[in-house]
Parts: C-alpha cells; structure tokens; sequence
C-alpha cells in the first residue's frame, strides 16, 4: 500500500508542478469572467445562468484536462523511458497503474474544488446557503463524470497506443454518453431488428454520461433522490473499475 | 486466476447502478425530435451532446430576451409583433422542459402586451409549461389570468396575478404588467403598491429606475 | 555456486505489423546461458546484436517468445525479485520535475526500503556519487554528469545483489569510465553479481570474470577471463573474428 499512496502523492506532484496545471485556473478566471458578462443578460435568471455556466464551465475544464492527460501520461513515459526505472523495481504493474490514475483523478479534481470556490464566491451575492449542497452535489456528479471519462480515456490510450486515435474515441464516447437516452429513443422507434439490438448493446455498454448531469437535474419537477446517489456511485465504481481492470491487464502484456 | 475474475464484480456493480438510476430517476427530458432546431439548431445539439442541457437553454434564453430588447430575426414574419416569440420561447423549454421563468414571462408578454395581443398562443404556451410542471401553480394563476383578460374582467385577472407576484421568482415583467393595467383601470394605489414591491425587491433591481419614474407619475413618494 | 542469471533457450521476435503487413526480426534466438553469484559478466555485441533485448528480458520489460528467464530462481516477469536488482539504463531516464533527494527517496521507496532505514540509504548513496549539494534541485537542471551520477545512485540506493546496466561507459569521458570501472571492481570485491552490456572491449577485457559475444541475436561464444588476460589485442580478434555486420552495409575500404 505505501508503493501506492507513493505512486499517488508522485503523480499529483508531476501534474501540479506543470505549467499547463496553472494556466487551467487561467482558463477557469477567463471562463467565469465570461459567465458573469453572459448572466447580465438573462435579467431575471442572472442567478440561474451563473450557477449553470460556471459548473458548465468547471466541468468542461476538468473533463478536457482529465482526458489530455489520461491519454497522454503512460504513453510519455514509455517514450521519455522514465518507465523504466519504476518497473524495474518491484512494484506489480496493476497497482502501477492504478497509483499513476489516481494521482491524476486527485490532481483534476483539487483543480476542480479550487475553480469551484472561486466560482462560489461569484455566486455568494445571487443564491442563498440553500444552494450550497445542491452545488456540492452537482460538482461531485461531475468529478464522478471525470473518474469515468478518464479510466476510459487510460483504457483506450493502452489499446491504441496512439495518443491522438485515444483522444478522439475517448471524446466520441463522451458525446455518445450524452445522446445515449435519445439513441434509445431512435432504436425503439426502428422497425429493424439489428439495429435495435445494436443500440441496444450501444445503449447498455457506453458510459451513460447523461445520467451524471445532476446541474440539469435539480431544476426538474422531482429532482433525484438519495437513493439515486448511491446507484451513481456503484455505477461510476463498478464503469472506472472495468475501464481499469481493461487498463491493468493490457499494460500487464505490454513491452517495453 | 482470481485477478482476471475481478471484472465480474465491477460490471455486477455497474449494472446494478445503472438499472437503480433509471428505476430511481426515469429521464425527465422529452425525445430529441420534439426540439425546435430551425434556428440555432447547430449550437443547441452541440451543447447538449457535450452535456450541457441548461446551459444551452441559458443561451437559447438569452437570444430570446435579446429578441425581446428589439432585435429581428431573418425571415421573420413582420406583419406581426414578435412573431418569432412562442418558438423561441419553445426552443428554452423543449430543452429544459422546467425552465418555468420562461413559460410565464413569454405568455405574460404574448397575451398583455397591446401590440402582441396573442392570448391563444400564449395558453399554448402555458399548457405545455403545466403539463411539464404540474406542481407550479403560478403557471395556472397566469393562464386564469388570460383566461379573465379574454372575457374582458379586469379585477379577476388582476386577482390572479397578484398571486403570482407574491412567488420569489415572479418575472419583473408579470409585476409591471399588472402595475401598468391596474394604471389603466384608474386604480392608481394598487398600481403604486405594485411598483414599491418591485422597487424593494432587489431581484427586480434592473426596473428599479422605472419603478421609480411611475410611483413619481402616479403621484406618489417613492421613498 | 548458485545462479543469479539463468537464460533457458530463450527467443524473442519482434513483429511489426504495418497495414496488415506483418513483418518479424529476431531480438534474441535460443539464448542460453547461466550467470553465477558474486561474477562479473560482461556481453559483447555490435549494435542490434540483441544486448538490449536480453537485459529487458531480464528486467521483464520484454516478453520472451519462447523459453525462460530467471532470476534468483524465479522466472521473469516477477515484481517481488526485482527488489535484488539494481538496474542502469543507457541513458539517465529521470523525472524532471523531482528534484534528486525526492528521486532517491521515490526509487527507495519502490524498492522497498524499510521507512527507518530509507533517509539514512539515501544520504549515503548521495554522498557516495557526490551529489549531496545538488540534491535539493531539480532533475531537470541538471547537467549530464549529474544526471549520470543520480542514475547510479537510483541503481544503487537499494544495495542490490544484482546490478544489470546496460552499455554504462557509452557516451563517457575518460574520467568517468574510470569511475564505472571502480564502481564494478567495488561491487565484485562487496560479493555482488554485475551483469552489463557493452560494444567496448577494452573496458570489458578489464573487469569481467566472463565475456559472452553475440551476433545476430545468438550468443556465438562464451569466454573466460584465461582466454583473453595476458594476451592484447586477443579478445578483439576473437570478437571481430566472431561477429559480422548485419545492417546492410559493406566493409570500410581504407586498409
């Protein structure tokens, strides 16, 4: 286990002490600015629109770093070689690269808290203290979103071997993700059998990133219950368990 | 042997995740082929395949209040004031089905304003907003309110606003209406009284200056 | 004598496959061969003789196609035997963004250094490659010298019982190809088992126990140290004896 939280605590140093680490919080300033100019347009609903763009915002910044760097972070190490002094040591190849993946997950998501308190601060003088775990649950759907997004990203990225070809599968599935219920719709509505059974497949086996949209949700007539968060967890653990367990064994066979 | 049996539990879990989410929490949004994409139909799907939904109803809120504020569509049919008001209004809400501000504000618009004068639209409006938001009364009070508009009763329609005006998020423009009619019917007290409840309500802040002006025409001390 | 390295008829192709063009080359080809404790073996090649390639296969970076590698009696790929292993690449293949103290500290740590006797490794495998000042700054500032130094210590830190490196005086001034040389001669007199590549037989003939030349990915001859010692030039004839270029290209015409 200490090889592990090592591994961890190493990976969260790498990305943190990357310049392009800072210029998110950059992005994030510039994208909150906006938000703000954007919201004094929506007169009555300045308040509504400042909380969607924001968490909108945040998660497109985390979403996009996650999968940059998922993608990215076995396959520099295999061309810069710095793998090699690790997996010469003894340390087994899974628990590898589960440390590396959730050092990574660590460092999106601190980035993502820090964003969200700047972003909270903005929202201080439009929502009451009501807001703030109905904000603290969007935001944890969409770190929930970004450990999905990113174990497939990693996933892919072993299976590819090629960064960009990962990147666009990755961001295909995540658009995907999103039209899954409308898909659904499509393949009830087709008389033809195979495609129904294969939007069926598509429909039960791509990550259903719709359902993480807890910041669309909360406006609806019966927002989710508690329930409904439990059944989020065991899906995001149970999706990011098998894109990882996918991640282990293909680094496992992989040679270097 | 056990390590490549550790998938199993993982899709075990992820399955019944995904089965509890739908049975807790059905999908509230109605299908795809209800959005009205004429316009802006690019930036719509694009925003929510990206996972967007609100937001895409934000902007499609904005582009309606920017419409509202003077602006022309091309191809708009000009024979008739804001003519392009019900789909617009209809592009935010088939998006977000609970964007409840905008079914008011666009019904509100579409059936008191002189030069729109379309009550039968702005019902259609307010049908759709109550068969999506069945519990929000305040969609019933302003259809009543149409309804009373129409049969040419003032006070009753004017009875029935005022109970929309009490809901914290009551558009600005329902109050200024109401205001501007109970001017109209003579009844300048109720209209002053209308005007101090915007002026006081930092939520109405951008017709704090009109408020203002009116309590002043009315006679009125608007401290 | 117990065997530290044991190479069991072991074959490795590569394939490229390249719009459904598979195309194979041999790494190694039925290499076997035996390294006792306490040696110091040397293995000789041209470049892509398949020196790399075996090392890898030691390390369990590389798959064999066929046959076994074993370590201290423990067929490779095996994470917990790596702990006896110390391992130095071509090249200084350090995190940049860690500074040397943290460096040391993170391989340490990986090789399973107990936490009470980790800081005390450290300091002392600093000072003993010189790098104690410089320890607090980044890897990434470094220069080449001090990049080699930190790799040997990251190799070292551990007090391996095995120490693979490959091609170690590649690319090194005069002065620090003594230093290697003095590093393996400390190692050898410690007890330990040194198992390196090289292309240089000069510095080969000097420290090695054994000597394997490969061609070709075969391992064509293994010599020992009565072979080539009070002999110059021997060991060199012996190699350009033994080996052929396979690159394609013809043999220099000035003689």
């Amino acid at each position: 286990m200490e090889n592990f939280f090592l591994l961890v605590r190493d990976t969260f140093k790498e990305h943190v002490r990357h310049r392009l680490y800072l210029s998110l919080f950059l992005f994030c300033f510039i994208l909150l600015g906006g938000g703000l100019v954007a919201s004094s347009l929506a007169v009555d609903e300045r308040a509504r629109l400042m909380l969607d763009f924001g968490l909108s915002a945040i998660e497109f910044l985390g979403l996009t770093t996650i999968v940059f760097i998922s993608v990215n972070f076995i396959l520099t190490e295999i061309e810069n070689r710095t793998i090699y002094l690790v997996l010469s040591r003894p340390i087994p190849r899974g628990q590898y690269i589960l440390g590396r993946f959730a050092g990574t997950i660590l460092a999106v998501t601190a980035a993502m808290a820090v964003m969200a308190l700047l972003h909270g601060l903005l929202l201080v003088p439009l929502h009451s203290a009501a807001t703030v775990p109905v904000y603290l649950a969007a935001w944890a759907c969409s770190v929930a979103k970004l450990v999905v997004v990113g174990s497939l990203a990693l996933a892919l990225s072993l299976f590819s071997t090629s960064a960009p070809t990962a990147m666009t599968f990755t961001l295909f599935l995540w658009a995907m993700g999103h039209f899954s219920e409308e898909l659904r719709f499509l393949g009830e509505k087709s008389a033809n059998a195979f495609v129904k059974l294969l939007v069926w497949i598509f429909y039960h086996a791509a990550p259903n990133f719709a359902y993480f949209n807890y910041r669309d949700f909360l406006y609806a007539n019966h927002p989710p219950t508690t329930a409904w968060f439990l059944f989020l967890l065991c899906y995001t653990v149970g999706y990011a368990g098998v894109c990882l367990w996918i991640s282990a064994f293909l680094f496992a066979r992989k040679e270097f | 042997m056990l390590r490549r049996l550790l998938v199993f539990p993982f899709m075990i879990l992820a399955g019944i995740g995904f089965s509890g989410m739908h049975r807790t929490f059905p999908w509230p949004y109605p299908p795809f082929d209800q959005l009205i994409t004429q316009r802006n139909g690019l930036q719509d799907v694009s925003l929510m395949t990206a996972g967007f939904r609100c937001l895409a109803a934000d902007l499609g809120w904005i582009d309606l209040l920017q419409y509202v504020g003077g602006g022309f569509l091309p191809g708009e049919d000009t024979s008739r004031a804001y003519a392009e008001l019900k789909p617009m209004t209809l592009r935010v809400t088939r998006i977000d089905p609970y964007f409840r501000h905008a079914y008011v504000y666009s019904s509100s618009m579409l059936a008191f304003f002189r030069n729109i004068n379309r009550p039968q639209e702005a019902l259609d409006v307010l049908f759709e907003g109550m068969r999506n938001n069945p519990d929000y009364w305040p969609l019933r009070t302003t259809a009543a309110a149409i309804g009373f508009k129409k049969a040419d009763q003032f006070d009753r329609m004017a009875q029935a606003l005022e109970l929309s005006i009490q809901q914290p998020d009551c558009p600005t423009l329902v109050k200024s209406i109401l205001a501007n009619g109970y001017k109209e019917h003579g009844r300048f007290a109720d209209a002053v009284r209308v005007w101090t409840i915007v002026l006081n309500n930092p939520s109405d802040a951008l017709y704090h200056g009109k408020a203002e002006q009116e309590i002043k025409k009315l006679g009125a001390n608007p401290a | 004598m117990t065997s530290v390295i044991q190479l069991d008829n072991v074959t490795k192709i590569y394939r490229r496959s390249h719009l459904g063009r598979v195309k194979e080359s041999i790494g190694v080809a039925n290499l076997s061969l035996e390294i006792r404790a306490g040696e110091v073996f040397g293995l000789l090649g041209l470049n892509g003789s398949g020196k790399t390639t075996t090392l890898k296969i030691l390390l369990g970076l590389l798959h064999p196609t066929q046959g076994i590698a074993m370590l201290f009696g423990s067929v490779m790929p095996e994470p917990q035997v790596l702990r006896k292993i110390g391992y130095l690449p071509d090249a200084a293949y350090l995190p940049k963004y860690l500074t040397g103290d943290e460096a040391l500290w993170y391989y340490a740590t990986l090789s399973r250094i107990p936490r009470e006797k980790r800081r005390a490794a450290v300091d002392l495998i600093l000072d003993n490659v010189g790098m104690t000042a410089a320890a607090h700054k980044r890897i990434g500032e470094y220069s080449k010298g001090m990049f080699q130094r930190i790799s040997m210590a990251q190799a070292l830190v551990h007090n391996p019982d095995l120490l693979i490196m490959d091609e170690p005086i590649t690319g090194l001034d005069p002065l620090a190809v003594r230093e290697v040389r003095q590093l393996i001669s400390w190692l050898k007199a410690q007890g330990r088992t040194v198992f390196f590549s090289s292309h240089d037989i000069s510095e080969v003939e000097k420290v090695c126990d054994r000597i394997g030349i490969l061609a070709n990915g075969r391992l064509v001859s293994v010599l020992e140290q009565k072979d080539w010692t009070g002999q110059e030039g021997k060991l060199e004839a012996i190699f350009t004896a033994t080996v052929k270029r396979s690159e394609g290209i013809g043999t220099l015409k000035f003689s």
